[in-house]
C-alpha cells in the first residue's frame, strides 16, 4: 500500500474538486439550456 | 335461391371486408407499438447513455482524488543521487492537477466506453449489450407472435439506437461545455499564482535590494545570492527555496515537511549554507533579515585581537543587560564561551592559528531599523605578512569599518621604558603596526578600486589595546592621563590617543599616514580587563582617576550605536 500523498496535493486535489463541481453544475445547465433551445427547433423541422 | 346467394356473398363480403378491416388495424397497431417501442426505447437508450456516461466520469474523479496512488502525477522529488532538483513535490497546481484531470477523464472515457458500446462484458451489460437483448426476446416466441414481436422490439431497438446516438451527443456536449469551463476555471486559477510567484519573488528581491541587505559566507567571505537551506526535519538541502513550481509560500520537503518559501514567513529562521559547492559553509541563523557590516580586526602577531574580540562581544552583552547581542551561528557562541572563560585570565587565550579557516565571528548588533548582522573577521597576524596575503582576503570588498588594534608594547620607546623600570610585561607583540596597516589599506584600495590618491571612506577604529598596564603604574603615561574634567567627549579622547601616538610612542609617521589614507577615524583606548565593568581606576604614578574606553566601544563607534 503506498503512502498517502502529502497535504499539499490533498489540498490542490481538493481546490480541483471544488472547481469540477463548478463545472459540471455550469455544463449541466448550458446543456439544459441547449435542449430547450434545440429539441423545439428540430421538432418545427421534421413536424 | 338468387336471395340465398345474395345473403352469402353479403355475409361473405362482409366477413371478408371485416377480416380486412381487422388486418388493417392489426398492422395499424403492429406500426403504432413499433413506433410507441420505438420512441420508447430511443427516450429510454438516451436518458440511460447520458446517466451511464456522466456517472462514468464522475465515478472516475472521485476514484483518482480520493486514490492514494500519486505516481502519475510526477510530483515526488526525484532520488538524492544523482544531484537534481530541490528534494520538494511539485506544486499540484503547477502540473499535476492538469494530470489528475487527463487520468480522470481516459478512466471515464474507458468505463463510459464500457457501460455503453463495448459487446460482451463479464462485470455489468453495456447498453448496446442491453438493445442485443432486447433484440433476441422474441425469438422465444412461436409463429406469428414471434414475427409480431420481431416487429414491434426491431423498432425499439432501432429507436435504442437512435437514442445511444442522441445520448451520446447530449453526454459529449456535456463533456465538452464542462472540460472547456473546468480548463477555463483552473487557468484562471494557476494564471494568477503564476503572477503571484513573479512577483512574491520580485518584491522580495526588491526589498533586499532597497534596505540593502545581503548575506556573505562566514567560511569563504563571498556573497550568497540565494542561500541553501536546510530542512529541520530530515536535513536535506534546498538550492532554491523561493516562490516557484515547488510552492508559492510553502514547499514540501521529501520528508513532507512545509518550509516556508519567503523571508517573512520565517525562511530566514532555517539553518542555512553557502550557496558556492566549493564551500558549503553555515550561514548565520536570520540571515537576509537586516544589513550585514563586515569589520576585520587588523594586526601583527600576539597584539591581542582574538581576546579584543571578544571582551568587546562580553562588553556588548553586558550594555545589553546580558540579552544580547545573539550569536549568528553556533561557531560563534562556541567561541565566545571559551574564550569568556579564558578572558579571566588574559594569558591563558591562545593565539589564532595562522593555518586556521578564517571564519567570521557573526552577531546581531542594534535594535529595529538600526539593527545589523556584524562580521567580525579576527584573521591570524600571519595572514597580513604579505601584500600577496592581503589580497587574497575576499571580505575587503564588504569592508563597511575596520578595527586596527595596537599593542603599545609593540612600540620600542614605550616597551624600553617600561623594562627600565622593571614593570612585569604582559605577552606583547613585537611587530610595528606601520607595515601591516600600510599593506591591509593597498589591499583594500584594490578591492575597492581606489586610487592612492582618494582617501578610503571606510571608518577606521584606531584601538590601543592592553592599556591597563599604563593606569597601574610605570614611566609611561595613560592617553587619558591629561584629560581635564571637561574633556571626556569622544572628539576629546580621540584626540588623546593620537596625541600620545604620536609623542608618547613616536608613531606620528603612523598617524599622518592614516589621515592621508582615511577619511574618518576615531582613536580608543581599551583594556580587555574592563569586560567585566569599566570603572575609573587611580593611577599609580599620577594619583588621578583614568578610565579606558569600554572594550564595545570601538566597535560601536564604528556601527554608529555609540549610544546603544
Amino acid at each position: 500500500m503506498s503512502a498517502p500523498p502529502p497535504q499539499s496535493i490533498v489540498r490542490g486535489r481538493r481546490l480541483v474538486a471544488s472547481l469540477l463541481v463548478v463545472s459540471a453544475l455550469f455544463g449541466a445547465a448550458a446543456v439544459a439550456v441547449l435542449l430547450v433551445w434545440l429539441v423545439p427547433l428540430a421538432l418545427d423541422a421534421f413536424l | 335461391m338468387p336471395v340465398v346467394y345474395a345473403v352469402a356473398f353479403a355475409f361473405g363480403a362482409a366477413l371478408v371486408l371485416a377480416l380486412a378491416v381487422l388486418a388493417v388495424l392489426a398492422v395499424l397497431l403492429v406500426l403504432g407499438l413499433t413506433a410507441v417501442a420505438a420512441v420508447v426505447g430511443a427516450a429510454a437508450t438516451a436518458a440511460f447513455t447520458v446517466v451511464f456516461v456522466v456517472a462514468a466520469i464522475c465515478r472516475a474523479w472521485v476514484a483518482v482524488l480520493r486514490d492514494d496512488e500519486h505516481g502519475h502525477l510526477m510530483a515526488a522529488p526525484p532520488d538524492p543521487l544523482p544531484p537534481g532538483r530541490d528534494p520538494g513535490y511539485v506544486s499540484y497546481v503547477f502540473g499535476p492537477a492538469w494530470r489528475d484531470y487527463a487520468l480522470a477523464t481516459t478512466r471515464g472515457a474507458a468505463q463510459a466506453c464500457d457501460r455503453t458500446v463495448r459487446r460482451g462484458r463479464q462485470t455489468s451489460r453495456s447498453v448496446l449489450d442491453i438493445l442485443g437483448g432486447i433484440w433476441r426476446f422474441p425469438d422465444g416466441f412461436e409463429a406469428w407472435t414471434g414475427v409480431v414481436g420481431k416487429i414491434v422490439f426491431g423498432g425499439a431497438v432501432f429507436g435504442g439506437l437512435l437514442g445511444l446516438a442522441a445520448g451520446g451527443l447530449v453526454a459529449a456536449a456535456f463533456l465538452g461545455i464542462t472540460t472547456a469551463t473546468f480548463a477555463l476555471l483552473l487557468a484562471a486559477v494557476i494564471g494568477p499564482m503564476l503572477l503571484l510567484t513573479a512577483a512574491l519573488r520580485v518584491v522580495e528581491l526588491a526589498g533586499l535590494r532597497l534596505r540593502g541587505i545581503t548575506v556573505e559566507c562566514p567560511s569563504c567571505h563571498r556573497r550568497v545570492g540565494v542561500p541553501v537551506y536546510e530542512c529541520p526535519s530530515c536535513q536535506d538541502l534546498h538550492r532554491t527555496l523561493v516562490p516557484g513550481p515547488l510552492g508559492v509560500l510553502v514547499r514540501t520537503c521529501r520528508c513532507r515537511e512545509e518550509l516556508p518559501t519567503l523571508l517573512v514567513r520565517g525562511r530566514s529562521r532555517l539553518r542555512s549554507h553557502c550557496s558556492h559547492d566549493d564551500c558549503r559553509g553555515v550561514l548565520p541563523l536570520g540571515g537576509l533579515t537586516v544589513p550585514t557590516r563586515h569589520v576585520p580586526l587588523v594586526a601583527g602577531k600576539v597584539a591581542g585581537k582574538t581576546v579584543h574580540v571578544m571582551a568587546a562581544i562580553a562588553d556588548l552583552r553586558a550594555h545589553s543587560n546580558g540579552t544580547g547581542p545573539e550569536f549568528g551561528d553556533e561557531h560563534t557562541r562556541t567561541t565566545f564561551e571559551q574564550v569568556e572563560k579564558q578572558l579571566e585570565d588574559v594569558a591563558a587565550v591562545p593565539s589564532t592559528l595562522p593555518t586556521a579557516p578564517l571564519r567570521a565571528a557573526t552577531f546581531f548588533h542594534g535594535t529595529g531599523s538600526a539593527r545589523r548582522l556584524v562580521y567580525l573577521y579576527d584573521a591570524a597576524g600571519e595572514r597580513y605578512q604579505t601584500s600577496d596575503d592581503v589580497a587574497g582576503l575576499r571580505f575587503l570588498g564588504a569592508t563597511a569599518g575596520v578595527l586596527f588594534v595596537i599593542d603599545p608594547l609593540a612600540f620600542d620607546p614605550v616597551r624600553t621604558r617600561m623594562e627600565e623600570s622593571d614593570v612585569v610585561l604582559p605577552m606583547h607583540s613585537t611587530e610595528l603596526p606601520d607595515g601591516v596597516v600600510g599593506r591591509f589599506t593597498a589591499g583594500l584600495r584594490e578591492h575597492g578600486g581606489r586610487s592612492s590618491a582618494d582617501r578610503i571612506p571606510v571608518p577606521v577604529a584606531v584601538v590601543l589595546t592592553k592599556c591597563d598596564v599604563l593606569v597601574d603604574g610605570g614611566p609611561v603615561r595613560h592617553p587619558y592621563d591629561d584629560l581635564g574634567e571637561g574633556d571626556d567627549c569622544r572628539a576629546a579622547r580621540s584626540a588623546a590617543v593620537e596625541r600620545w601616538l604620536e609623542t608618547t610612542a613616536g608613531e606620528g609617521g603612523l598617524v599622518r599616514q592614516l589621515h592621508t589614507d582615511y577619511e574618518r577615524i576615531g582613536y580608543f583606548a581599551v583594556s580587555a580587563l574592563d569586560v567585566f565593568g569599566t570603572t575609573d581606576r587611580t593611577s599609580t604614578r599620577t594619583g588621578r582617576a583614568v578610565g579606558n574606553d569600554a572594550p564595545s566601544a570601538p566597535l560601536r563607534w564604528l556601527l554608529g550605536t555609540e549610544g546603544t
